[in-house]
C-alpha cells in the first residue's frame, strides 16, 4: 500500500520521471483533441452554415419531386453532392471536424465536463439499449422531414427548426424567429451538455443520411478483433458516438472519424488500415501460430496505418475546405471564379 | 491444419465489410438512377407547361393594363444576411417587366446563388408576395423587400 502511494506522488528529488504508457496515450489523445478543436474553429468561422445548406438540398429534392419539377444543380445540391462524395472517400470527417452544430455540441459538452471535474456533479450515463434505440430516432427525423417536404406541409414546421434559431444567433438578427425554435435549440443544447454528440447521434437528419453512405475501407477505423485483450473496451469507452470500431457492423455508419478509439487502444490495435501481408500469413500458418502474439504492438508482416497523425488530419481538413470552397460555401475566402479569372486559361 | 482459425475470421470480417459497402453503394446508385429518370421526365413536362402559361399571360397583357401605377425604372434596397441588398425593377404597361439585383456584395456566395432565382419568380408571379428560398431565408428577404420598396415607388409615382 505504501509503495503504491509513493509511486503515485513522486518526490521532488526524483527528477523527470518517464511518463507511463497510459499517460502518453492520454497526452496523444489530448493533442489530437486540440488539433480537432483548431480545425473545428477554423470551419466554424469559414463555413458555419454548410450543414443546413447541404440538408436544404435534400428538402429541395423532395419538394421538387412532389411538384413534378426537375431537380437542378443549385448551389445547395452541388454542396450536398460534394459533402456526400467526400464522405464516401474519407468517412464522416465533416461531422467530426467541420460541422458547426457538432462544434457547438462539443464546446457545450467539454465545458460541462470541465465543470464536472471541479464539482461533484454525477456523470449521466445512458444505458446501451437506450442509446441504440435513440440512435434510430434520427432516421425518423429524416423520414419525417422528407415526407413533410413531399406533401408540401414542411413550410408550417420549418420555422420551428433549432437550426433556424442557431442560424439566427450566428447572423445576429433574431427578428421573426419563432420562440419554439429557440426552445427546441435550448432542449437540444441540454442534451449536448449531458451527452457528447447527443444531437449528431440521435437527431441529426443529415447525420442519418451520412450514415447510409458507403465509406471506402481505408477510412474506417477498425480493430483486428483476434488481437484484442479480453474485456478491454477502451476504444468503446473513448468513442463519442458509443460504437465499437468494427467496420463489419452496420453501426459503424455512426463513426465521425475522430480517431479517439485508435488513440485509446493500448495495443495499437485500432487502425484505418490493418492488412496482413500474405507472406507473413503463410509463415504464421506453417508455425501453427493462429493469431499473432496479442501483446505485441508492432506486428511483423502487417501493413498498419493508424490514421490519427497530425499531417493526415490536416491534409483531410485542407481537402474538405477546398471542396466546400469550390462549392461556394465558404465565407471570407475569394470565390473560385475570381481565382480562375486570374489564371491565363485559354477559355 | 493448413488454414488457421484467425485467418478464417479475418476473411469473414473482410467479406462482411465488402457486403455492407456493396449494399450501401447499390442503394446510392439506385437512388441516383431513379432521380436521373425522374429528371429527364420532369424537364419535358415542365417545358410544355411553361409554354402554355406564357401564351395565356401574353394574351392577358395585350388586353389590360397591369396593377402597378407608374411605368419606369425603380430601385429599392433592404437588409439581407450580411448587409443591404439593392434591387431594380422595371415596370412596363403596369406589369413587372424585369427585376434585377444591383448589389448583393455582402451576401455569402452559395446562399446568394440559391436566391438569385427570386427575380425571375417575381416576374412570373407579378408580385413580391412569394415564398423565400428555403435555407437562404435572409438573402431572400433582402431581395424580396428590396423589390417591394421599388414597386411601392411605382405605386406612389416616384419616377427616378
Amino acid at each position: 500500500m505504501m509503495d503504491r502511494a509513493q509511486k503515485a506522488q513522486p518526490s521532488r528529488g526524483e527528477g523527470r520521471r518517464k511518463p507511463s504508457a497510459a499517460e502518453r496515450r492520454r497526452r496523444t489523445q489530448l493533442g489530437h483533441r486540440w488539433l480537432r478543436y483548431g480545425i473545428q474553429v477554423a470551419f466554424f468561422v469559414l463555413a458555419p452554415a454548410v450543414f443546413s445548406g447541404a440538408f436544404s438540398a435534400v428538402k429541395y429534392c423532395f419538394a421538387q419531386i412532389a411538384a413534378g419539377e426537375p431537380l437542378e444543380a443549385t448551389a445547395f445540391v452541388v454542396l450536398l453532392l460534394a459533402v456526400l462524395g467526400f464522405t464516401i472517400v474519407f468517412g464522416r470527417f465533416f461531422c467530426g471536424y467541420a460541422c458547426a452544430f457538432g462544434t457547438l455540441g462539443d464546446v457545450l459538452h467539454d465545458a460541462f465536463e470541465f465543470l464536472r471535474s471541479k464539482t461533484p456533479i454525477p456523470r449521466i450515463v445512458f444505458p446501451a439499449a437506450l442509446v441504440k434505440a435513440l440512435s434510430l430516432l434520427k432516421y425518423l427525423v429524416l423520414a419525417g422531414i422528407c415526407l413533410a417536404c413531399f406533401t408540401g406541409t414542411w413550410g408550417a414546421y420549418a420555422g420551428y427548426s433549432p437550426w433556424v434559431a442557431f442560424a439566427a444567433i450566428l447572423s445576429g438578427s433574431l427578428d421573426g424567429v419563432d420562440t419554439v425554435a429557440f426552445a427546441l435549440l435550448a432542449a437540444v443544447a441540454v442534451g449536448m451538455v449531458v451527452r457528447e454528440r447527443f444531437f449528431c447521434q440521435f437527431l441529426c437528419p443529415l447525420g442519418a443520411l451520412f450514415s447510409l453512405m458507403p465509406v471506402l475501407g481505408f477510412s474506417e477505423f477498425t480493430r483486428t478483433r483476434g488481437h484484442c485483450a479480453r474485456n478491454c473496451g477502451k476504444c468503446h469507452d473513448a468513442c463519442p458516438v458509443s460504437i465499437w470500431p468494427d467496420a463489419d457492423s452496420l453501426r459503424h455508419g455512426e463513426c465521425i472519424e475522430c480517431g479517439r478509439c485508435a488513440d485509446a487502444c493500448p495495443m495499437a490495435n485500432v487502425n484505418l488500415v490493418a492488412l496482413e501481408r500474405p507472406a507473413a500469413r503463410d509463415k504464421h500458418a506453417s508455425e501453427q501460430d493462429a493469431a499473432p502474439h496479442p501483446l505485441r504492438k508492432t506486428r511483423e508482416g502487417w501493413l498498419l496505418f493508424r490514421g490519427t497523425h497530425f499531417a493526415y488530419t490536416l491534409v483531410r481538413a485542407a481537402l474538405l475546405l477546398g471542396v466546400l470552397w469550390a462549392a461556394g460555401s465558404t465565407r471570407y475566402l475569394p470565390p473560385l471564379a475570381d481565382i480562375l479569372a486570374l489564371l491565363p486559361l485559354p477559355f | 491444419m493448413a488454414i488457421e482459425r484467425g485467418h478464417v475470421i479475418h476473411m469473414q470480417v473482410l467479406f462482411e465489410r465488402f457486403r455492407i459497402f456493396a449494399s450501401k453503394a447499390l442503394n446510392v446508385v439506385l437512388v441516383a438512377v431513379v432521380l436521373l429518370f425522374f429528371n429527364s421526365w420532369a424537364t419535358k413536362a415542365v417545358a410544355h407547361d411553361e409554354a402554355v402559361a406564357e401564351q395565356i399571360a401574353a394574351a392577358e397583357r395585350a388586353a389590360n393594363r397591369g396593377p402597378y401605377a407608374t411605368d419606369g425604372t425603380f430601385t429599392g434596397s433592404a437588409q439581407g444576411y450580411g448587409g443591404q441588398v439593392a434591387m431594380q425593377v422595371v415596370v412596363k404597361d403596369g406589369y413587372i417587366e424585369s427585376v434585377e439585383i444591383l448589389d448583393a456584395s455582402h451576401e455569402d456566395q452559395a446562399w446568394l446563388d440559391m436566391a438569385v432565382v427570386l427575380p425571375d419568380r417575381i416576374v412570373q408571379a407579378q408580385t413580391t408576395a412569394i415564398d423565400v428560398v428555403s435555407g437562404a431565408t435572409y438573402t431572400s428577404v433582402g431581395i424580396l423587400n428590396g423589390a417591394t420598396e421599388a414597386l411601392q415607388k411605382s405605386m406612389a409615382g416616384e419616377v427616378e
